[in-house]
């Protein structure tokens, strides 16, 4: 398998809902994505966008087919083996940013990396390095509610970026930002992937911030087409 | 993963709840806990000392550990040999039997017990039990021939004091319908108090020489054997009878003639234990369904570590984390608390000593009950809730995050 190849899909097919009325989705998908390359993936609501990113994140399994996280195939995997596959090759951004409200920003970055395995120590130390990197060095003591929704998505960033993670997978990350707040977002997104070689598959319905990517692609009926 | 993480995150969960929701379920479930823990580590010393003190009283002064009664109802040299062996703490000679007491009008039934004069010297359990109370005639310690000791209350409702003379009446004859009484004066030497009031009110403790010759059978004669170990009497009845080549039958236990009244004793225990220990499910059911609710409350919490790598086997132990914190953090107060009271039972005088006979409460503190106690309370509390964590394994990952 190439080491270039940071996502791959290979004969897909997933569908939605009950055996009455299924939903398709994908029907014999296949697709990859190149290691230190940058995919964005448009398309309307219900054509599955979060459903192949959680495909990636191996969050949701194939009916049938295959997915391979750098070069890895998912399909045998067990749960312990997928959770150490999500903690070491996955960073993970949602549209929400999930923070814990119990747990202040650096903590919110560091309990990944410390779930992981890795001593405490150092993954504090990772944690305030990315939450530098992301800004927000004096807001490292802040709790969720105290930071407004563009520093909470950072804070989410420097999470999903805590494991050093090859690929990221991000499900519309400026969906509930302002234009300021959404394009720091983008810059620090992109920047990865032009500054740390990392990978990047990008939903959104933002085609601004599509189109600033190195791939714009438009999912519809189960396919990936160029925007 | 190691427990470091899941005890931060337990132990900020459990925080966290705290100061949102004030005193918050897991504080009340904690309080209530160590109630339990406090009331049956109080309750059982209580138990225990009443037990446990009325026991060994009843093995010192009454019954002994074993009894071995000669074949031919005669003093025997084996009982040097007896004394001798290891684990034998005491060997008395003693009769047993019941008398007829008359003193200035007064007449009451009283069991006899005839003792050498110098079985408090032979026997130090039965001479720390045996409390000889002032105004004895003559040196104190058990009666020469032609003396009694009489229980306290004995006396007191005889009207008799030391230097008194009383009457006993003793049967002699071959057979039931031929017994014929006869009344043998005897001078009271002093009396005693042991604390329990159907000894101070109901004994005469007399010479053996006197009891033998005047109101004892063959099949009266006995040897109060006291032991090391008192829960050693069937292994030590088996090896003293094998010693001495007697018949294993002429070795009773202390067991053999108390077993209805001490497994009552044990019975009413269990039964306590059970009641009070309710309290541990009552706590249980309430932790159970708290972290049902807080499992809930985390929904997204939960969702969001195992998509960022986290088991969610691993997950579910925060939650056991946080019962495992209430219970010990309930195990830790309600077994000092319980402590304290049980030292407090002890020390203070609570109960009229003339109205209950007693000069204090008896409370007596068995470490491994302390330890069952405290363990039944973390076990109930972190059972309870490993039991409600299991949803934390159930939830679907994906539709939590896609619904959000």
């Amino acid at each position: 398998m190439s080491e270039s190849i940071a996502l791959e899909f290979r004969g897909v097919f997933k569908t939605f809902g009950g055996t009455d009325e299924p939903v398709v989705l994908f029907e014999g998908f296949d697709w990859s994505l190149g290691s230190g390359q940058s995919v964005a993936v448009v398309g309307e609501s219900g054509a599955g966008k979060t459903t192949l990113l959680h495909l990636a994140a191996t969050l949701e399994r194939p009916d049938s087919g295959e997915v391979l996280v750098g070069g890895q195939p998912t399909a045998g995997l067990d749960e312990r083996a997928l959770s150490v596959l999500r903690t070491n090759a996955l960073g993970l951004v949602f549209q929400f940013h999930f923070l814990l409200k119990e747990f202040t920003v650096v903590e919110n970055v560091a309990i990944p990396s410390w779930l992981a395995g890795v001593p405490r120590k150092e993954s504090w130390d990772r944690a305030r390095r990315l939450v530098s990197l992301v800004g927000l060095e004096k807001r490292s003591g802040h709790y969720p509610y105290q930071l407004s929704g563009g520093e909470r998505q950072r804070v989410a960033l420097a999470r999903a970026l805590v494991n050093d993670p090859a690929l990221i997978l991000a499900d519309e990350p400026t969906g509930n930002l302002d234009v300021r707040h959404a394009r720091a977002v983008q810059d620090l997104l992109l920047d990865l992937v032009t500054k740390e070689g990392k990978s990047l598959l990008l939903v959104t319905h933002d085609q601004d911030f599509a189109s600033r990517t190195g791939l714009a692609l438009r999912l519809e009926a189960g396919r990936l087409v160029p925007l | 993963m190691t427990a470091g993480p899941l005890l931060f995150l337990a132990g900020r969960y459990l925080r966290s709840r705290r100061k949102h929701r004030g005193v918050g379920a897991p504080l009340l479930s904690l309080l209530g806990l160590a109630v339990g823990v406090l009331t049956l580590n109080a309750v059982l010393a209580v138990m225990n000392g009443f037990q446990l003190t009325f026991i060994e009283s009843l093995l010192e002064l009454s019954s002994s550990h074993l009894r071995w009664t000669p074949g031919d109802g005669q003093p025997s040299a084996d009982a040097t040999l007896l004394a001798a062996q290891p684990g034998v703490r005491a060997v008395v000679p003693t009769t047993e039997g019941q008398t007829l007491i008359t003193a200035v009008g007064a007449r009451r039934g009283a069991v006899l017990r005839g003792f050498p004069a110098n079985a408090l010297a032979l026997d130090r359990g039965l001479a720390s039990h045996l409390g000889l109370n002032p105004g004895f005639i003559g040196s104190r310690g058990l009666p020469a021939p032609g003396e009694v000791l009489l229980g306290g209350e004995l006396a007191r409702g005889l009207g008799v004091i030391p230097g008194d003379h009383v009457q006993l009446t003793a049967l002699s004859g071959q057979a039931f319908s031929l017994l014929k009484p006869h009344l043998v004066d005897m001078t009271v030497k002093g009396t005693f108090s042991t604390g329990y009031y159907e000894i101070d009110a109901g004994w005469i403790l007399a010479n053996l020489d006197d009891t033998r010759e005047a109101f004892a059978g063959p099949s009266d004669f006995f040897y109060a054997v006291k032991l090391d170990n008192g829960n050693a009497d069937r292994v030590l009845a088996d090896r003293l009878a094998a010693v001495i080549g007697r018949p294993r039958p002429e070795f009773s236990t202390w067991r053999d003639y108390n077993t209805a009244f001490f497994g009552a004793l044990r019975t009413e225990k269990a039964v306590m234990m059970v009641l009070v220990g309710l309290i541990f499910f009552v706590v249980g059911v309430n932790i159970y369904f708290g972290q049902k609710r807080a499992v809930a409350e985390h929904r997204e919490d939960l969702a969001l570590w195992a998509a960022v790598g986290a088991r969610p086997r691993r997950l579910r132990l925060i939650f056991a984390l946080e019962g495992l914190i209430v219970g010990m953090g309930a195990a830790a107060l309600g077994t000092i608390l319980g402590l304290a009271a049980s030292w407090g039972f002890g020390s203070l005088n609570l109960l009229s000593s003339e109205a209950f006979y007693l000069p204090a409460l008896p409370a007596r503190v068995l470490p491994h009950e302390v330890v069952l106690v405290a363990l039944a309370c973390i076990a109930s509390s972190t059972g309870a809730a490993w039991l409600a964590s299991a949803g934390v394994t159930r939830i679907p990952v994906a539709e939590v995050l896609r619904s959000e």
